[in-house]
């Protein structure tokens, strides 16, 4: 079994179990305190660094890194941070920080480990099997600084069947991440952690869009081009398989009264698609065109107006149980009487729902019911992947840390 | 209109005359699979609308050969068998559903098709492949169908391979001596025919110079060994003296509605039959000489709403109506399938990797 750590360049060192764990065992002793200003500087050096490679900044989803990196939106983050720290304590990094990305939704391997290194933890990072040639170039910059730096962070790769090594890791650790599903979830859970550390996880997950069908009526062409843009950005980053990209829209209304608004909104939204360069492979429209006419056979009353393109629809007039989820820009559109209508059909396992239109207060007590049952992330449209420090219901720097009391307030009797 | 085609001679209708006659029967089938098949008429609705008459064949709807793995479709009060494709480890396997009516079809479309290479005398039979695939017959695979298919052609089949798929050689001898000096027939699938046939008898030779081979699918196997057609059909004639080797190509969702190899290299459909080639982006008919997704249209299919059905195989029409060689209609080559992709995604398939 081999088990190697990244050297840069596309090369690896390979190294004895017994001597990660001694440089792990090492570096957790030479921690930061949390948003330590050599490690905003680092950070915000290599978002400087992408930021000037036009081959990168073509990349949306590296390019949404990368300013989400930039130092100032970094001393924000830690201005922010700061500002939730109850009085009379400090915060303090929790010390070897073990992550294990999605396999292929590469960048968020970046904010995993950004948001770690800059609450002050030493990380160790499983690098993902496969990297996009963008996500290589982010890699190579972040493995030079860090030996710059002469920082203590590793990122390592080894065999699907190393559990031994997935054991060793976990137990040297006081925080892990495992991203990348129930499945993956499960794999790790009987893994137990230094002195039972934190564990942070990441499972399946369903995220879907609202839009009021009466807003989408008063919008004019540009408004409804910018929504197209915005649903494209949110349907076709990462294939549409992010754990945060919509599957349904729900339109509030009616197929007789905004069905044909609908229906040109999502011609464009194809449109839009297609001016990214959404590059959907042949086999995958025949995926998506046999599960749209499967839905079709299976329940009367459905609408399919495309069998090709960027983007496969099947729109019903109702709402339905299913949740339907194919990926590579397939939506179901079903229509429901007002927003509350979806009070009942929230789950824990949804995660982000992106609206457009929905008046705030209508949209704020929804929040409030609806968060009870599910959901973590209720944004606007062209929002859906945009990563944040609050993510999946967790406050992840707050989760990074520990929170220190200094002085003491209460009183014995 | 199924009668009338099924009866003339095969592969002799020229391209122009059987358009309007196809155009006419696949609107009646498309009529009746949309008051029969619910389902159908679910999809017809929801993505094509509904129509009383379609100008050309390439406005018929079609079906993604796929969605038979996905529901099954039927157009019968009496099913009497459900086919099922032979279906890669881990995919779901195909379902169409056949009644007495489109069975009866399916025979005579085969007989229509095989009769002029393999004559009226039914031929002692040597099967390349075990008896498993044919014992249950209320759930066959596509190798099973085809099978069976080919044993109404055939008088007595001795089948070559034991269940474990191994050559049970004594057989094979045993039969090539019985009937030395008279034609037989050979039928298994191409890389059956290949890796058991060919491989065991390569180095000391088989008399086969009177045999017919008919063989089809496995094509992907072939591929992986790199054994085109005009090879195996060379090693096969050098080795054994072949002379008469037949490839077609055919799938369940079409079972009965097979192109037939002819001289010329080129696969024809029956009389019944027809080709149309997708861009496979646009999905837009494309014309002769262009490669593309293959949609079959049949008259065949009266119990399942498959008379018209979009592949995820390419291809591409060479040449339409071959007279001097006697083949009539469109001649066309399958270049392989659709290449599978794989979408990122959140969730990761194997739990364990990286």
């Amino acid at each position: 079994m081999s088990l190697r750590v990244y050297r840069g360049g596309g090369e690896f060192d390979t190294v004895g179990l017994e001597d990660l764990l001694a440089r792990l065992e090492a570096g957790r002793s030479r921690l930061a305190s949390p948003f330590a200003p050599e490690r905003i500087a680092l950070v915000g050096e290599l978002s400087a660094r992408l930021l000037a490679d036009r081959r990168i900044v073509e990349q949306p989803a590296l390019a949404y890194f990368a300013h989400w990196a930039r130092r100032g939106a970094l001393r924000d983050l830690a201005a922010r941070f700061g500002a939730t720290m109850p009085a009379g304590t400090i915060a303090a990094p929790r010390g070897l920080a073990i992550h294990f990305p999605p396999r292929n939704v590469e960048t968020i391997m970046l904010f995993s480990w950004v948001l770690s290194y800059l609450a002050g933890n030493t990380n160790v990072v499983r690098l993902p099997s496969e990297r996009g040639t963008g996500v290589r170039k982010a890699i190579d910059l972040l493995v030079a600084a860090l030996r710059e730096a002469g920082g203590d962070d590793l990122l390592i790769q080894y065999p699907s069947d190393g559990v031994e090594v997935g054991r060793a890791l976990s137990r040297s650790s006081d925080v892990r991440l495992v991203w990348g599903g129930d499945g993956k979830v499960r794999a790790f859970e009987s893994l137990p952690l230094r002195n039972g550390g934190k564990s942070i996880w990441f499972g399946d997950r369903y995220s879907y869009a609202v839009i009021s069908g009466q807003a989408l009526l008063e919008a004019n062409a540009a408004a409804i081009s910018e929504l197209a843009r915005k649903l494209a950005v949110d349907i076709f980053t990462f294939d549409q398989m992010g754990c945060s990209s919509p599957h349904k829209i729900y339109v509030t209304g009616s197929v007789e009264a905004h069905g044909g608004a609908v229906a040109a909104l999502m011609s464009a939204v194809g449109s839009a698609a297609q001016r990214r360069g959404a590059e959907i492979p042949p086999s995958h429209t025949m995926v998506k065109m046999t599960e749209a006419l499967a839905l079709a056979g299976r329940e009367p009353g459905a609408m399919v107006p495309r069998l090709s393109g960027e983007l496969i629809t099947v729109v019903f007039p109702h709402l339905r149980h299913t949740e339907d989820r194919v990926g590579g820009g397939f939506i179901v559109v079903e229509f429901i009487m007002d927003v509350s209508a979806l009070l009942g059909r929230v789950r824990s396992a949804h995660q982000t729902l992106t609206y457009y239109g929905l008046p705030k207060t209508e949209l704020s007590e929804f929040a409030r019911s609806a968060s009870l049952a599910g959901l973590s992330r209720i944004v606007p449209v062209g929002q859906a992947l945009s990563f944040d420090a609050i993510w999946d219901g967790y406050d992840l720097l707050r989760e990074l840390t520990r929170t220190i009391r200094v002085g003491c307030e209460g009183t014995w009797p | 209109m199924f009668e009338d085609l099924v009866s003339r001679p095969a592969f002799t209708v020229p391209d122009g005359e059987k358009k309007p006659l196809l155009l006419s029967g696949l609107t009646d089938l498309t009529h009746h699979h949309y008051r029969s098949c619910l389902a159908y008429r679910n999809i017809l609705e929801a993505a094509y609308g509904t129509r009383q008459s379609y100008e050309r064949i390439e406005d018929i709807p079609y079906l993604p050969a796929a969605l038979f793995k996905r529901m099954e479709l039927s157009s019968t009060a009496k099913p009497i068998l459900t086919l099922q494709s032979s279906g890669t480890t881990g995919q779901q396997a195909s379902r169409i559903v056949v009644d007495a009516e489109t069975s009866e079809r399916q025979s005579r479309g085969l007989v229509s098709v095989f009769r002029p290479v393999l004559g009226a005398q039914r031929l002692p039979l040597l099967v390349i492949d075990t008896r498993k695939v044919i014992t249950d017959p209320r759930m066959l695979t596509a190798r099973g169908a085809g099978v069976l298919g080919m044993m109404k052609f055939g008088a007595k089949a001795t089948f070559a391979l034991d269940p474990d798929l191994n050559l049970v050689e004594g057989e094979v001898v045993k039969f090539v001596e019985r009937h030395a000096g008279q034609p037989f027939l050979i039928f298994g699938f191409t890389f059956l025919v290949w890796l058991k046939l060919f491989k065991a008898f390569e180095d000391r030779g088989l008399d086969l110079r009177n045999a017919i081979i008919v063989h089809s699918g496995g094509w992907k196997k072939m591929e992986e060994m790199r054994v085109p057609n005009r090879t195996f059909r060379e090693q096969l004639n050098g080795r054994f003296g072949v002379r008469h080797i037949y490839n077609f190509y055919g799938f369940v969702e079409q079972l009965g509605s097979i192109f037939l190899e002819a001289d010329d290299g080129l696969l024809y459909p029956p009389n019944y039959t027809d080709v149309i080639v997708r861009d496979p982006v646009t999905l837009q008919p494309l014309p002769r000489g262009q490669t593309g997704l293959l949609q079959i249209v049949s008259l065949l299919p009266k119990s399942y709403p498959g008379h018209s059905i979009l592949t995820e195989d390419l291809g591409i029409v060479e040449r339409v109506d071959n007279g001097p060689i006697g083949r009539f209609g469109k001649g066309i080559r399958v270049l392989g399938r659709l290449p599978a992709s794989e979408l990122r995604g959140c969730s990761d398939v194997v739990a364990a990797a990286a």
